[in-house]
């Protein structure tokens, strides 16, 4: 695949599913870590478009790509960002823009209890707010169906004892 | 808060990003995919150039003086050998750095992870046998600076130099590639952890 189709395809699914890649990235990491992340997984994207077959749905693939670089990511691989004034410059000229925001502080809040999971359920919780089924649960990790409910059943318990000690503002 | 109130919270806000953060993460990976490719070239580049350039001189020399080329001492016919070995150990990692990763080819997460941690495993192996390498690389060392001082066509202070400047070399690459071993050690760690949680 040449370099311009890649970045066609890339810039396709990023119109559609870059929500998917920031979610993803806040389920795992806050503040400038959670910047990073966003770059490693949307590198992970760029870099498995010559892999993506039509067989698979583009969002199945991106969820799968995006949670696979999630979880392998590790805080002592991070990268150095571009200085922001070069970014600002590509983009608007040199006012400086807030990083990402946290937004709501009750979404904070859900994204901060999601953050004290283990990895794994984190994946697993994610992709089930995000309102996939049990049957696309499994087909994304590799666990049946039947594993898939067992675990969220007992990860959405664990959400709810961390939630209970969690004030909302 | 209840898990259906977070579900609530997640249905009405998790889906409402600021085009502004969208935009800032897609130009900052355009800019930093780009540097990075650049620096990955040419690191890739001044290795070749700093491995090679000195083997490359010394072949010229040699090869410019009648009758050098045929007394010359099979410890530094070894010594040229190394470098041109790591290069290409270079070039093929560099290569490997452009495929998509193991994620994106495993058709489940379990698969992407068991499909890593195999990789991890050998990335630590090739690591091992790099180290392996700079130590056989000490003793050639040694063994052509003792032909060349013996042959005469180097003397004291020449050998003094030599020792000093490819002996630093040696221990900063060998310090930096135990480094390398260590995270490349710790990284297997993570995603074997990783595995047992999806598979316990």
């Amino acid at each position: 695949m040449d370099r311009k189709t890649q970045q066609e395809i890339f810039d396709r699914w990023m119109n559609c599913h870059i929500a998917v890649v920031i979610r993803v990235a806040r389920g795992f990491a806050s503040g400038a870590d959670c910047e990073d992340l966003i770059q490693e997984i949307m590198l992970a994207v760029w870099k498995s478009v010559p892999a993506y077959s039509n067989a698979a749905q583009a969002s199945t693939f991106i969820y799968r790509v995006a949670h696979n670089a999630a979880l392998t990511w590790h805080r002592s691989q991070r990268r150095l960002l571009p200085p922001a004034d070069d970014v600002d410059q590509v983009r608007d000229g040199p006012a400086t823009q807030p990083r990402i925001s946290s937004g709501d502080d009750r979404m904070e809040l859900v994204y901060s209890a999601i953050r004290q999971l283990q990895e794994a359920d984190r994946t697993l919780i994610l992709l089930s707010l995000d309102g996939l089924s049990y049957r696309e649960l499994s087909n994304i990790t590799g666990l049946s169906e039947s594993n898939v409910g067992a675990r969220l059943h007992r990860i959405k318990k664990q959400l709810t004892t961390i939630l209970k000690g969690q004030d909302l503002p | 808060m209840t898990y259906d109130e977070m579900q609530e919270i997640w249905n009405t806000q998790g889906h409402q990003l600021r085009a502004a953060d969208c935009d800032k993460a897609l130009t900052t990976f355009a800019v930093e995919n780009r540097r990075q490719r650049r620096k990955q070239l040419g690191m890739l580049v001044w290795a070749f150039f700093q491995l090679l350039l000195l083997t490359t001189v010394l072949v010229l020399r040699f090869a410019r003086e009648p009758g050098l080329m045929a007394d010359i001492e099979w410890g530094v016919v070894a010594m040229m050998c190394l470098p041109w070995a790591y290069a290409f150990f270079l070039l093929k990692q560099y290569r490997a750095s452009t495929l998509p990763p193991a994620g994106s080819t495993s058709p489940s997460i379990v698969q992407a992870l068991e499909n890593t941690v195999l990789t991890t495993r050998a990335a630590s192996s090739r690591i091992k046998w790099l180290m392996v390498l700079y130590l056989a690389l000490a003793p050639t060392l040694a063994v052509s600076m003792w032909q060349l001082h013996e042959s005469g066509k180097m003397n004291g202070s020449e050998i003094a130099s030599m020792a000093g400047l490819f002996g630093g070399v040696l221990v900063i690459a060998a310090g930096t590639s135990y480094v390398k071993f260590r995270r490349a050690q710790a990284r297997h760690n993570h995603v074997a952890t990783l595995l047992q949680q999806f598979n316990s």
